[in-house]
């Protein structure tokens, strides 16, 4: 007879086997010393892995302890800046647009007559020109 | 003792005290984890630091009325893939294979003959592991989490996660044996 995988013999011992292949690995143990000895090793492994080795924590922790804290207090105190910072810049950032907008809406329209006048061709070139002038400073 | 909720609510009212009593509650926690998946102590200070760093950045979108512990372990278990994954990408890794030889070379079998029973053997044994099969060992028997949970954590293919598991468990009953046979 055929010993049954090592990968069945820890999912028995975990308990991960289907019902049907759990009761044809336990006839075969029954019959083979080979595999419930593994059986049994592997049982004792998972065990003893379960258990948390009782280490001694480094006392660089308590250092780092405080060190975190200084940076929590920085990245506070950070957050605390920029949120000031927004609350005053966005009434003038909301002023700014709209005078943007207001001022910058005539100018768009008379463009776009003339060049519609002239033809999309100067478009197409004032378009190129510009992208590849975006280009050059890209790579730079 | 704070609960996770009183920790959490502290911490995002940006109360230095909550990100205290954090510290205090989980800091070993992440370092005794983290030391699980690296098995070196200077690597498991640096990921420990990097863990509440990160948590320092990131706790205001944390959902209060959830255990702080399996969001922690997350962040503990990406950070110490990354440095796996970048200490694996170095092409050197004679430091370490150093490191390994002077312990072997320090560790006398001779003194320790009654002793093999005790978890010494199963330490030596996690240190051999390649790194991610050490990784699901412990996150399947110390967390307690299920293969598809460990392949979420890991962000592994389940298939990648069982061979990792069947693979390194076969290699620690050998080294037990061996050890047990020796002893
Ligand atoms: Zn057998």
């Amino acid at each position: 007879m055929h010993c049954v995988d090592d990968s069945l013999l820890q999912m028995l011992v975990e308990g991960t086997l289907d019902q049907p292949v759990e009761d044809l690995v336990r006839i075969h143990l029954r019959a083979c010393p080979e595999c419930r000895r593994k059986a049994a090793g592997y049982k004792q492994l998972m065990w003893d892995l379960s258990q948390e080795a009782k280490k001694e924590t480094p006392p660089e922790l308590d250092a780092m302890h405080d060190a975190l804290l200084t940076a929590w207090k920085d990245a506070r105190q950070a957050e605390r800046q920029r949120e000031t910072v927004r609350r005053s810049l966005v009434p003038a950032w909301a002023g700014y647009s709209l005078l943007w907008t207001r001022h910058a809406m005539a100018p768009v329209q008379s463009m776009g007559s003339v060049v519609s006048k002239l033809g999309g061709k100067l478009l197409e070139q004032l378009t190129a020109r510009r992208v590849s002038r975006r280009g050059g400073g890209g790579r730079r | 003792m704070r609960t996770d909720d009183e920790i959490i609510r502290l911490c995002q009212k940006g109360r230095s005290e909550g990100f205290s009593l954090l510290l205090a509650a989980y800091q070993d926690r992440v370092y005794r984890r983290a030391y699980s998946f690296l098995r070196n102590r200077e690597d498991a200070l640096d990921a420990t630091q990097d863990v509440f760093l990160r948590v320092v950045q990131a706790i205001g979108h944390f959902r209060t009325g959830s255990p702080i512990w399996p969001w922690l372990r997350q962040v503990t278990t990406n950070t110490c893939l990354n440095r796996i994954r970048t200490a694996s990408a170095r092409p050197q890794t004679v430091p370490l294979d150093e490191a390994r030889d002077q312990a072997s070379a320090a560790y006398d079998p001779e003194s320790e003959a009654l002793a093999t029973w005790d978890r010494e053997w199963l330490e030596r044994a996690l240190d051999e592991l390649p790194p991610l099969q050490r990784m699901a060992v412990v996150l399947r028997h110390r967390e307690g989490l299920s293969y598809d949970e460990i392949a979420r954590t890991m962000n592994l293919p389940l298939g990648t996660v069982k061979t990792y598991l069947f693979r390194a468990r076969k290699t620690l009953r050998e080294a037990m044996e061996q050890e047990n046979g020796a002893g």
